[in-house]
């Protein structure tokens, strides 16, 4: 699943701890999905929504 | 503020104390702690052993037994309250400790029956606890 979250995260200058923080996850799991190596819950892709002010479909889109 | 992979170093990573939440810090201290008293109640209780004799030398043989139960349990609690990629981290490493630990102790038994001299069972934890702290640092690092 592809993401643009590190793009959103640039617009903000947030840092992976500062979205980290936001989500109430740890700063690894943040760069675990920047990377494409780990594809967050639906729970968690939520949450990271509701912090840019987005939808889900506008941060992830599948392959 | 920036942009950038503020990533951990090696060590950071090893120890597992950089860019976890407040509650994984929380609850890993505790996994540190217990850990470091069982340990320290094993190696004092070894030593002491050879010098008791009769019932009182069951109280002190039972005490690391005893004090695994809390090492045990704040595993547990770091496990369950740890984040979803966190949780996949330290399950991918305890998988990679009990794999080592079991190939091991299934490859020396077949060793044992073309000769090989006989280890104690206790000897299975090596491999074991090995594994498992290999396991995690390398899951740990490649994701810190």
């Amino acid at each position: 699943m592809k993401n643009r979250l590190r793009d959103l995260r640039a617009r903000r200058e947030w840092s992976q701890a500062d979205l980290a923080e936001r989500t109430d996850v740890s700063r690894q799991t943040i760069n675990a999905i920047e990377t494409g190596k780990y594809d967050p819950s639906l729970p968690l892709a939520f949450k990271i929504a509701a912090a840019f002010g987005k939808s889900i479909e506008e941060i992830f889109e599948p392959e | 503020m920036n942009s950038s992979n503020d990533g951990a170093t090696w060590w950071q990573a090893a120890l597992m104390i950089c860019g976890q939440t407040k509650a994984e810090q929380r609850n890993l201290r505790s996994v540190w702690i217990w850990s470091l008293i069982w340990a320290a109640s094993l190696l004092a209780v070894a030593a002491w052993l050879p010098h008791l004799e009769g019932p009182f030398a069951w109280l002190p043989a039972l005490l690391p037994a005893a004090l695994s139960i809390p090492v045990l349990l704040s595993h547990v609690r770091f496990i369950r309250e740890a984040d979803e990629f966190m949780r996949k981290v330290q399950l991918d490493g305890i998988a990679i400790g009990f794999a080592t630990g079991s190939f091991f102790c299934m490859g020396y038994f077949m060793l044992e029956l073309v000769g090989a001299p006989r280890l104690p069972i206790v000897i299975a934890v090596v491999p074991l606890v090995l594994g498992w702290a290999i396991g995690s640092f390398f899951v740990a690092y490649r994701h810190r």
